[in-house]
């Protein structure tokens, strides 16, 4: 299957980078989008702090499930690397496939986590409309569990196509892969700042 | 079908474009029927079909523009209730400026121009174009929805907490609309980037560019960068509204100002994605029409990518009465002045190159010296309200109104409508009726004078904007300025008259009527399906020297013979 059929650009390699380029804008965007809220985070946060309401009382912390499902999602970055390197090497498709299907598992295991520490936190009576600390807690997470989401059918796509040994060692021949692995670790990024914020926010004052 | 290749026939020196040598294919009879229109995947038909969809939208928000003025032409209840007075000044707003501005030019004639100035086939990603017109059609129709569910008083900007709170039953949908509008301008900006970096043909370096691609591409820059914000900022405000808590809702210990924040981030480089394609189209038009090189090309180049820098970080000119720092005040102020800089550059530029030039008088030039005019008002009257101590004066007031009207109206939309009538014979293949041009540009340019330059007076004197009602002393102004937006629309309906008449019994348009030299001048009128069969090669495209009339062309022609760059037996040397 060649790349991008419509595409206007008559070589293969340069249409691979025009399509990496389009890749990284999009990203740049959803980078954008994401720092839009952790700033209103950050500012809602200093001024509710100075104003000694940020935390209302008896409000739980950072629930402990967000570290395991951080640590499930840097793994799920590595597998996903661990993939791309495998493919890039010639490996069988079976490895590729291989790694990507442990992507699978991590992916739905953070999604798994999230989730509980949502009904965690629900349990403890956190609840959304009660304070903007917990509006902003639910409202950031969701926003990115919904990328992740997002992400999960061209995660399935992918895996089958590296089981099949639909990917080869050239860059052209295994572009889906590609794109798919720069938008996993942006949403890793951006998974760490936000944990990295919740922390920080986490604490009453 | 017998087609010609466009490419090689302009390879034989002085050979005239095609037209005698038989049927050209075109590409607006390419292929039949309305799905072949709705599913395309070509530049010039998605172009045509924003162009479409802006020009209905302009109808809509100018009728609006009439019934606000109409209403305003005398104190008290003139026409209609207030509250349906809020609605239509919104819908003005709302409409103008997310479904016809910030759309004219990248999307449609950006789509239409960019690849064949670059000689492409089509921008680098067809169908991810095609997507975001679907996405700005279903970005409209949510538009309209909300109208149809009790439209929305909030204002163009859509301040919380008025926003989060007001009866009206059209909040959301629009919200959701304007939402999605963005992503559909992400994607164009997206895709211009990527075609401009990837797709440029042999020997046009990033200096040898068409100013109007520097422009496109700073523009792009800001839709990618801007546009998110605004998007999730409006999501937020629509969850806000829906919940009854959010972060700018200050009942909760939320930030009413941080919305503003927000909407400015967006909304103040917006201006420029107004602005900065009206310029290159400007650049384009001034040195086409008056056959000179255009001066200071460097400079201009330069200067489109340093007003999209400087359009970050001057936001918080719009809050200098929010409550804001005054540290703050001063160091927004400062920038905000800054942004003169390369805005004067250009003028300067524009009149080097007018200086001397050998100036056609046509539509499409009074077009571009009326925006050199109608610029430098808008722009030097920013500098009242960029300035601290007489903006507390005229904040809110009908000085601001006149204000971003010169420039988002007598600025980015004469630009527009400028590059519409250069372009128009290109994308039709028909010449306009040129009187009746000229004709439309003075009712134009004279009826927006009235109206608005009588704006700065009113808006000086104290009346402030979007009011229903006022003391008599004002009623003078509006008096006039209302009268004056009665002479342009009379200039717009004819110039709607003319150009779709055109379409009918318009003269056969040459390929290069106005003496261009970019390549879009170089295929035929309107562009054969692919452009060009084989990449062309390119020289100095504000380089005029060898643009020569030619009577049995009834229009110019490119004598390659005399350009060393070009000419055929250096072609392909590869210097
Ligand atoms: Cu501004």
């Amino acid at each position: 299957m060649s790349l991008s059929p419509d595409s206007p650009i008559a070589d293969e390699k340069q249409r691979l980078q025009a399509l990496i380029l389009g890749v990284w804008l999009f990203l740049i965007t959803l980078a954008m989008v994401f720092a839009t809220t952790i700033v209103g985070y950050v500012v809602v946060r200093l001024q509710l702090v100075s104003a000694n309401e940020w935390k209302p009382e008896g409000a739980p912390g950072l629930p402990w499930e967000l570290f395991v499902s951080t640590l499930l999602l840097l793994a799920s970055s590595g597998s996903t690397h661990a993939a791309r390197s495998a493919v890039c090497r010639g490996a069988s498709g079976r490895k590729a496939g291989g790694w990507m299907a442990l992507t699978c598992a991590l992916a739905a295991g953070f999604l798994f986590f999230q989730a509980l520490a949502w009904s965690d936190l629900i349990r403890q009576e956190l609840t959304f409309g009660d304070s903007l600390y917990a509006w902003l807690f639910f409202v950031l997470t969701g926003l990115h569990a919904l990328h992740v989401l997002c992400g999960l059918p061209p995660l399935g796509i992918v895996t089958g196509r590296a089981f099949r040994g639909a990917y080869g060692p050239e860059p052209t021949s295994h572009a889906g892969l590609t794109f798919f692995a720069m938008y996993w670790h942006f949403l890793d990024a951006v998974w760490l700042v936000l944990y990295l914020v919740l922390l920080w926010g986490s604490r009453p004052g | 079908m017998t087609t010609i290749d466009t490419a090689n026939k302009s390879d034989i020196a002085d050979m005239p474009a095609a037209g005698a040598q038989g049927p050209v294919d075109n590409y607006l009879t390419w292929t039949k029927g309305a799905i072949s229109w709705i599913f395309t995947l070509d530049h010039k038909r998605i172009g045509v079909m924003y162009l479409a969809g802006v020009l209905i939208s302009f109808l809509i928000g100018g009728l609006f523009a009439l019934i606000v003025r109409t209403e305003l032409i005398a104190p008290g209840a003139t026409i209609i209730e207030p509250s349906t007075y809020n609605l239509f000044f919104t819908l003005h707003g709302a409409v103008m400026v997310f479904l016809v501005i910030i759309p004219s030019i990248p999307a449609s004639l950006g789509n239409f121009v960019l690849p064949i100035m670059l000689g492409a086939k089509d921008v680098a990603f067809p169908r991810l174009n095609l997507f975001s017109f679907h996405l700005w059609i279903i970005g409209a129709i949510f538009v309209v929805l909300s109208l149809l569910l009790g439209g929305f008083d909030t204002g163009w900007t859509f301040y919380t907490p008025y926003s989060t709170t007001t009866e009206t039953g059209g909040v959301v949908p629009v919200l959701f609309g304007v939402f999605i509008l963005g992503f559909s301008s992400i994607f164009t900006g997206l895709n211009f980037v990527v075609t401009v970096h990837k797709m440029r043909p042999p020997g046009m370096t990033w200096f040898r560019m068409p100013l109007f691609l520097w422009a496109i591409y700073s523009t792009a820059l800001i839709q990618i960068l801007a546009t998110p914000v605004l998007a999730i900022t409006l999501m937020l405000v629509g969850i806000e509204r829906a919940f009854q808590i959010g972060i700018f809702d200050p009942a909760m210990g939320g930030d009413p100002v941080l919305f503003q924040h927000f909407f400015w981030f967006y909304s103040h480089p917006a201006v420029y994605i107004m602005i900065l394609p009206a310029m290159g189209i400007i650049s384009d038009l001034i040195a086409v029409h008056s056959h000179r090189h255009i001066f200071g090309y460097r400079f201009i180049a330069y200067s489109s990518v340093a007003i999209a820098i400087f359009s970050f970080l001057v936001w918080g000119h719009h809050m200098f009465t929010s409550g804001q720092s005054a540290l703050l005040n001063t160091i927004f102020s400062a920038i905000t002045f800054s942004v003169a800089v390369p805005s004067a550059i250009k003028i300067f530029n524009w009149l080097a190159t007018l200086y001397k030039g050998s100036i056609a008088l046509n539509t499409p030039m009074l077009y571009a010296l009326g925006f050199i005019f109608l610029f430098t008002i808008g722009g030097l009257t920013g500098l009242y309200l960029g300035t601290l101590n007489t903006d507390v004066h005229l904040h809110d007031t009908y000085f601001v109104v006149a204000h971003f009207h010169y420039v988002m109206m007598g600025s980015a939309l004469i630009g527009f409508i400028g590059g519409l009538h250069h372009w128009w014979p290109k994308m039709f293949g028909r010449m306009y009726n040129e009187k009746l041009g000229i004709i439309a540009f003075t009712l134009v340019f004279i009826g927006f004078n009235v109206t608005f330059f009588t704006q700065f007076m009113l808006g000086s004197k104290g009346m402030p904007r979007r009011y229903y009602d006022y003391q008599p002393e004002f009623e003078i102004y509006h008096f006039i300025s209302t009268i004056g937006s009665y002479v342009m629309a009379a200039g717009f309906f004819l110039t709607a008259y003319y150009l779709l008449a055109s379409l009918f019994s318009g003269k056969k348009a040459p390929a290069n009527p106005w003496g261009g030299r970019s390549l879009e001048w170089q295929c035929t009128s309107p562009p054969p399906h692919d452009n060009f069969k084989t990449t062309p090669t390119v020289g100095d495209c504000y380089d005029f020297s060898v643009v020569r009339w030619s009577d049995e062309e009834d229009g110019y022609v490119i004598d390659r013979s005399k350009d060393p760059e070009i000419a055929p037996s250096s072609a392909h040397s590869g210097h």
